[in-house]
């Protein structure tokens, strides 16, 4: 096999169980508040998560999250799709809509604690 | 200005679904529906996709889905507009600082002295909707005509991201025919006395007898007759010239029917704080308290009790909500309970003369200092605790700042 050849398998390979990870990570939330044991989640609805997790993000005048880590796999945003500010009392809170190419993530910044915060999971397809 | 074309109208499609599909690139293209995050809660805005399926604002769930089985309902998240209708106003205060933000998305712009800035007005328009679109990737439709009711009639004649243009010779021609009922500020209970009066279109309300107008509607008479040949004198008013605010007021459906008095007092607590929460901010006090309780069959009606003096203390508040509601025998479950403040007095107050008094007081500032400091609710009332608050639907009277600007998030 090529190394080439090789490189995208390996690609492939990652994707597929970060994909089976995520799936079992939303599988944990089954059976929560936000998301009761018989429904199946639908396109248009998300999941609530709020969990801490650890960015990479870009700074350049405003900020630009690249990279973020949840339950030890790594999601590499493709797309900012919107953002948008919130306030919790004094705490400004950046808002980011981030999708990978299969997936929409609700990301948040709180600028006080500085600390990254997974909101929740969309479907997308 | 030469073409006399000196007030906009912009207003956005379809704000709340716009704003969804580009938060999710799979709703785009698709009929989607926004709804309060409430169980039972109504179609608040739908796609122009879902429009063309039926589907209209106002509807439940079951309704619209009913009409478009492939309607998908997306939960609205109002921090999320709220930010974005705030871009968006700074945007237009860019082009001109005569804003009048009407609604969430909805604002009227002098722009009477921006020609030697920014070109005719048509320029204006097309810089503004590019300004929008480019900054938040949503569209929306501008009108331009020489007064606020026409500009409003000017967006909606081209939407989606339309612009059109009424200018005082089209004018006429263009109310000919129209429908009185398309008029802005003409309800269907106008309509409906305009009709039994042989009044149809806005020609034939603009030619009616000022005389037998005043004679049927009152004072608003002539202003109707004015309206039916499109004239209006209201000016835009900018933030700060907009008349006072006359009450304070919030009001949420409940998740469930709730017969149980004491289940009732909680929301009347829960209410009573955030009215009194957001006087206390702006230093405003009402002398009214007004109850508006709803049945499930949408029967609505208000009490009102009159306080000694001017209040904004949350349990002198809840009191007199909890005595209004004693005196009534409810027919029914309740479906939405509303408390407000009116009589709104600015800066005066009474000094606390009793300990108990001065306690509330003490204890009232530091609940608002620590809820500024930490967010909504970070402190409250024990007996809080178990209503979990849904988010609710905009109010019209939202704005982006001062006393209206009502936290729903």
């Amino acid at each position: 096999m090529s190394l080439i050849k090789k490189r995208k398998c390996k690609k492939e390979n990652q994707r597929v169980n970060r994909d089976i990870s995520l799936l079992n990570c939303l599988e944990a939330y089954e059976g929560t508040a936000d998301c009761p044991p018989n429904k199946k989640m639908t396109l248009g609805e998300t999941t609530i998560i709020r969990e801490p997790i650890e960015v990479i993000a870009f700074f350049d005048g405003s900020m630009r999250p690249l990279r973020f880590r949840w339950k030890g796999a790594v999601y590499k945003v493709q797309e900012i799709t919107f953002s948008w500010t919130t306030m919790s009392g004094a705490a400004s809170i950046l808002h980011f809509s981030a999708y990978d190419g299969t997936t929409l993530y609700e990301l948040s910044y709180n600028k006080a604690t500085l600390r990254w915060t997974l909101e929740g999971v969309a479907l997308h397809e | 200005m030469s073409d006399g074309a000196s007030v906009m109208h912009l207003d956005m499609d379809a704000f709340f679904a716009s704003v969804e599909q580009r938060v999710n690139p799979a709703l785009r293209g698709l009929p989607i529906a926004v709804t309060g995050a409430a169980k039972r809660t109504v179609v608040t805005t739908s796609s122009y996709e879902a429009r063309a399926l039926g589907v209209r604002t106002g509807m439940n769930r079951f309704e619209a889905k009913k009409q478009c089985p492939s309607l998908i309902f997306v939960s609205g998240n109002n921090a999320k507009y709220m930010d974005v209708s705030t871009r968006i106003m700074e945007i237009i205060k860019g082009f001109s600082p005569l804003v009048e933000v009407y609604s969430i998305d909805e604002a009227f712009i002098d722009i009477s002295g921006l020609r030697g800035l920014f070109g005719s007005p048509l320029d204006i328009g097309r810089a503004l909707k590019k300004r929008i679109k480019e900054e938040t990737g949503l569209i929306c439709s501008v009108g331009i005509a020489p007064n606020k009711l026409m500009a409003k009639l000017a967006s909606a004649m081209d939407k989606p991201d339309g612009l059109s243009i009424l200018r005082p010779c089209d004018i006429k021609a263009h109310l000919q025919d129209m429908p009185v009922g398309t008029l802005w500020g003409i309800g269907p209970n106008i309509t409906s006395r305009l009709g039994l009066m042989g009044i149809k279109t806005c020609g034939e309300l603009g030619r009616a007898n000022a005389g037998i107008l005043r004679k049927n509607f009152g004072i608003i008479g002539e202003r109707l007759g004015a309206m039916g040949r499109g004239e209006y004198k209201d000016p835009v008013r900018p933030a700060g010239f907009e008349d006072r605010v006359k009450s304070i007021g919030h009001s949420m459906t409940l998740p469930e029917d709730v017969w149980e008095r004491e289940k009732i007092k909680m929301y009347l607590l829960k209410l009573s704080e955030m009215v009194c929460a957001r006087a206390r901010r702006h230093g405003l006090q009402g002398r009214t308290v007004c109850l508006t309780l709803r049945y499930p069959d949408f029967f609505t009606f208000t009490r009102q009790r009159r306080l000694s003096r001017a209040t904004n203390d949350t349990h002198t508040l809840y009191r007199a909500a909890k005595r209004t509601l004693s005196t009534m025998r409810l027919r029914a479950p309740l479906r939405l309970i509303g408390v407000s403040l009116t009589g709104i007095v600015e800066g005066t107050r009474q000094l606390p003369l009793f300990t108990e008094d001065k306690q509330r007081e003490k204890l009232l500032a530091a609940m608002d200092e620590i809820n500024g400091r930490f967010g909504h609710s970070a402190l409250t009332w024990s007996a809080l605790l178990e209503p979990e608050r849904t988010p609710g639907v905009i109010s019209p009277a939202w704005r982006p700042s001062g006393v209206r600007k009502i936290d729903v998030g």
